[in-house]
């Protein structure tokens, strides 16, 4: 009788000393699927995974290349359903099909805004790393190579993302489902330890962006005005004013130069003499335009600033550009 | 660099007078006296302006 193909590939079962073993899971990262051109979100598993690589994901320009950690996650849970059997007449079974892995968890201390942010993941493609309590990055290997790590993915449209209220036993929280993807097999699920030899990123304690809003105050030939802050769910009048950005925090463009700002208007980059911080206002920052070594500012001239900043999302502030006046 | 709440781009400060730089800057400093921050600017300043090498001059030995 001839080998069926499968049980021709059998693979050995000894065990090495000391492997590293998957804890519980201590909070997620969300990671798009997919980038905007098209490839597969992953990490490089033949290199140490260090903490700069990390905070240059969490900080990464493009949306659908960033990393988008939780806090940390509590009351998980993470069965697969039983597998589908189809019995015969003789009462012999036969697999028809795995169960779904269906994953919940709730972030404590979370709503309104939060909720929104997660939402947004629903409908997208969208995968998770796994981060346990001993600070390992699980993810997935692929079947036929080990050179990257690839974060697992959801089955698109099973994400759900529930309010829960607050009660006189209970905080506000978010209860976040979802179900992987049925194509991850748990039997490529792989480690990547918080050693030094392996991964030296604290991928437990990252922590997502915030977003970053602006308010010109005023803008002229010489100088800017502008009020950054963030907002949480107390509104508008309670914004949290962003301090501390020097005049090195401010670019032409992303990845340009710093200690500049930008006048769209002529296309050209604007030379910043210096930036203060308000000693009165927190988050109000008045910055001198030097002389410019190509061009002026002229009234009307739209002008663009770009702060980058390590744990913040300007996207806002670079798109509230505004005319000389 | 920072001095008290204003940071400055060095390169484009540089030349900068006394009185230009009190008349930009009067009122918004903060933590420190204005005509102090300028000394502190120009010795920032003076420290990073490009030096002409020095030219080694070498004394032949004595056989």
């Amino acid at each position: 009788m001839a080998l069926s193909v499968c049980s021709a590939t059998f693979l050995n079962t000894g065990t090495i000393n000391c492997a590293p073993l998957m804890e519980y899971a201590d909070k997620i990262i969300f990671v798009p699927t997919f980038a905007a051109d098209g490839t597969r979100n992953k990490i490089a598993n033949n290199a140490i995974f260090t903490q700069v690589a990390l905070q240059a994901l969490i900080d990464h320009a493009d949306p659908t290349k960033r990393w988008y950690p939780t806090p940390q996650i509590d009351n998980l849970s993470g069965e697969r359903a039983a597998s589908t059997f189809q019995t015969g007449s003789s009462g012999r079974r036969y697999k028809v099909k795995k169960g779904v892995r269906s994953y919940a968890f709730e972030v404590m201390n979370m709503w309104g805004m939060n909720q929104a942010a997660y939402e947004s993941f629903a409908c997208a493609d969208m995968s998770v790393f796994i981060v346990d309590s001993k600070g390992a990055l699980i993810g997935m290997d692929a079947a036929t190579d080990d050179t990257y790590r690839y974060p697992i993915r959801i089955s698109k449209d099973s994400m759900d993302v529930i309010l829960g209220m607050p009660t006189p036993e209970a905080v506000v929280k978010i209860m976040i489902s979802f179900e992987f993807d049925d194509r991850e097999k748990d039997s490529l699920l792989r480690i990547m330890e918080y050693v030094p030899a392996v991964m030296t990123a604290n991928v437990a304690e990252a922590e997502g962006l915030d977003a970053v809003y602006s308010t010109m105050i005023s803008n002229t030939t010489t100088q800017f005005v502008v009020d950054l802050y963030a907002v949480h769910n107390g509104g508008s009048l309670q914004k949290v004013p962003i301090v501390g950005l020097l005049v090195t925090d401010f670019y032409d463009v992303r990845g340009g130069a710093n200690s500049k700002a930008y006048n769209v208007t002529d296309s050209s980059a604007i030379a910043l003499t210096s930036v203060t911080e308000s000693a009165t206002i927190p988050g109000r920052y008045t910055g001198v335009y030097g002389a410019q070594t190509s061009g002026t500012i002229a009234t009307a001239d739209v002008i663009r600033l770009t702060p980058v900043k390590t744990q913040r999302d300007f996207t806002a502030v670079v798109s509230n550009t505004m005319a000389v006046s | 660099m920072k001095i008290g709440n204003i940071s400055f781009n060095l390169d484009s400060i540089r030349g900068i007078s006394k009185e230009d730089f009190i008349q930009r800057y009067q009122g918004q400093l903060d933590g420190i006296d204005i005509s102090e921050a300028y000394e502190k600017l120009q010795t920032e300043l003076n420290k990073t302006e490009e030096k002409p090498e020095e030219k080694q001059i070498k004394t032949p030995k004595k056989k």
